[in-house]
């Protein structure tokens, strides 16, 4: 028997609320333009804070499966950015002024 | 004799073209001219600098900037040891000259996504003429091999090295600018300025793994028109050819925490190559020259890019030439003739702000009276080379962002000129200069 609208909408608010409660942020060091890490595996939901220590802009950008991009925007010293990985996959992130900031993120 | 010698000088100072740093880069990626450059003014090149020039100058910060236009003045102060009789060239005193030694306008960065360009034209304003000066325009690409990153790309320039990310080598190599009217040794490699600006091509390089690096172009010399509409005059000036020269690179680098080391070899061969300023009286020469070199930078934050920086560079480059046509060992001492050129430089830059810089450099060869002509036969020459540049800009504070300066002095001590020590100091000279830039 097919559920009724109602249920399901309460089943995927609940289910966004555990997921929401079990997200992790995880933060990622900009200095002196490279990260700190190479590689990251993450969960669907977890949330990745970029800080930004160097004392020029970086422009982060996020490829995600297929030909998704995400433009992160002008990153200036000392401001962080952040950015919740919802989707399962293989994921590129680098600064779109400096190639020698890059690393894989994998969402489980 | 004495016509022959002032046209030799002239080919060297013609073919030392001055290298330049252009805010249309500083624009194009946000940012300052520190990010890319020792002492926040180019050409030496930091390590985000040459990864900016692999990845085909396209970087960006991502905003519409228009195109990327810069132009460049560049003034001067030479005093030479003794006065040059005759003058220091047509139109200026034998000493103590004030000159504007070029205007350049430049197209520098970003063409497509992945292709970019530094194009140089000029006006020199010792030889007052129009020339087309530095240029190459790159088509870049990323991928893996092996597992590992890789870069590669397509060049098209117009000077062997001046594709090259390393200031290890000639064309970007200390002293970033120099006196073209103070006396320059006549000796020097083809693969070492002599054909730069002449003959034209292009080619592959390659980055794996951040760890080896390489080249190889195919150029074509151009002919006596071509050079003529790219104002290398006079034509016979420098050394022509109509062969074509492949040119070879390699190079294995190595990054960790504070510290940049690259240790490489390059070099040339060229067949038919008629030298400039009636050397071989029209004989055509066939070389081979062969060198190597080596980088070692030290950052002390990396995280500032006005952070105290150590730079050093050395190369030692080997030429092998004969004149190739028959009887040609009647005519000078050997037909055979090997010449050696050593440089090493190391320069602290303070505050990407002010930049002391120390050079050695010495060239040595066989001797043969008639083919150096110079008075002892002798093609050797050795020196040092001092120099403080001051940079007001180009930092991340900085007020003119599409703007920056470059005031420096330089001290050029010979202890032999010319095969000849004696008197050698004749031909010492105190160059200060201005380089002023700016995007448009």
């Amino acid at each position: 028997m097919p559920a009724r609208p109602r249920t399901v909408l309460s089943i995927a608010f609940l289910a966004g609320a555990v997921v929401g409660a079990n997200a992790a942020t995880i933060t990622v060091v900009q200095r002196g333009l490279l990260l700190n890490t190479s590689s990251l595996t993450v969960a669907k939901g977890d949330r990745v804070v970029f800080t930004n220590e160097d004392d020029v802009i970086h422009n982060i950008h996020i490829f995600g499966p297929g030909d998704d991009e995400k433009d992160l925007g002008l990153q200036k010293p000392g401001v962080p950015l952040s950015y919740t990985f919802d989707k399962v996959g293989a994921f590129r992130v680098r600064c779109n002024i400096h190639p020698s900031i890059k690393m894989a993120v994998t969402v489980k | 004799m004495i016509a022959r010698v002032f046209t030799l000088l002239i080919l060297v100072v013609s073919a030392t073209a001055p290298a330049r740093a252009l805010p249309s880069f500083a624009v194009q990626t946000g940012q300052p001219c520190a990010a890319c450059h020792v002492g926040a003014f180019g050409p030496q090149l930091k390590p985000y600098g040459r990864d900016f020039k692999l990845h085909g100058y396209v970087a960006s910060d991502g905003q519409d900037h228009g195109p990327p236009l810069a132009m460049q003045v560049q003034t001067s102060f030479t005093h030479t040891g003794e006065p040059q009789a005759g003058g220091a060239a047509p139109g200026f005193r034998p000493n103590d000259n004030v000159a504007i030694d070029v205007l350049s306008l430049y197209y520098a960065g970003k063409i497509t996504t992945d292709t970019g360009a530094f194009i140089e034209l000029a006006y020199n304003g010792i030889q007052q003429q129009p020339q087309w000066g530095n240029i190459d325009i790159r088509h870049a690409a990323e991928g893996e091999l092996f597992n590992k990153d890789l870069i590669w790309g397509q060049t098209v320039n117009n000077a062997p090295t001046v594709s090259d990310p390393w200031n290890s080598t000639p064309v970007w190599g200390f002293p970033y600018n120099r006196s073209s009217l103070a006396p320059l040794p006549m000796a020097a490699t083809l693969i070492d300025g002599e054909l730069a600006q002449r003959l034209a091509g292009g080619g592959f390089y390659t980055l794996w793994n951040d760890l080896v690096y390489a080249e190889f172009d195919l150029y074509k010399g151009l002919a006596p028109p071509g050079l003529q509409f790219v104002g290398e005059v006079p034509i016979d000036a420098g050394p022509q050819t109509d062969s074509v020269v492949p040119y070879v690179r390699l190079a294995f680098i190595k990054d960790w925490e504070k510290h940049h080391a690259e240790i490489g070899a390059y070099g040339l061969y060229a067949d038919g190559v008629v030298p400039g300023g009636g050397q071989t009286f029209g004989l055509p020469i066939r070389a081979t020259d062969i060198a190597v070199d080596g980088t070692y930078q030290y950052i002390d934050n990396p995280a500032k890019v006005t952070s105290d920086m150590i730079s050093a560079h050395t190369t030692f480059i080997h030429e092998d030439s004969t004149v190739t046509a028959a009887g040609a060992g009647l005519l000078f001492g050997t037909p055979n003739h090997a010449l050696d050129t050593f440089r090493a430089d190391v320069s602290y830059s303070i505050g990407a702000t002010i930049t002391p810089t120390v050079q050695y450099f010495r060239t040595s060869g066989t001797p043969d009276p008639i083919y150096w002509s110079t008075p002892t036969g002798s093609p050797n020459s050795d020196g040092v080379i001092f120099e403080v540049a001051y940079v007001p800009f180009g930092k991340p504070d900085s007020p003119f962002p599409n703007f920056n300066l470059r005031l420096a002095v330089q001290y050029v001590n010979y202890f032999t000129f010319n095969g000849v020590s004696t008197n050698a100091g004749a031909n010492n000279n105190v160059y200060i200069s201005l380089w002023i830039v700016a995007h448009l």
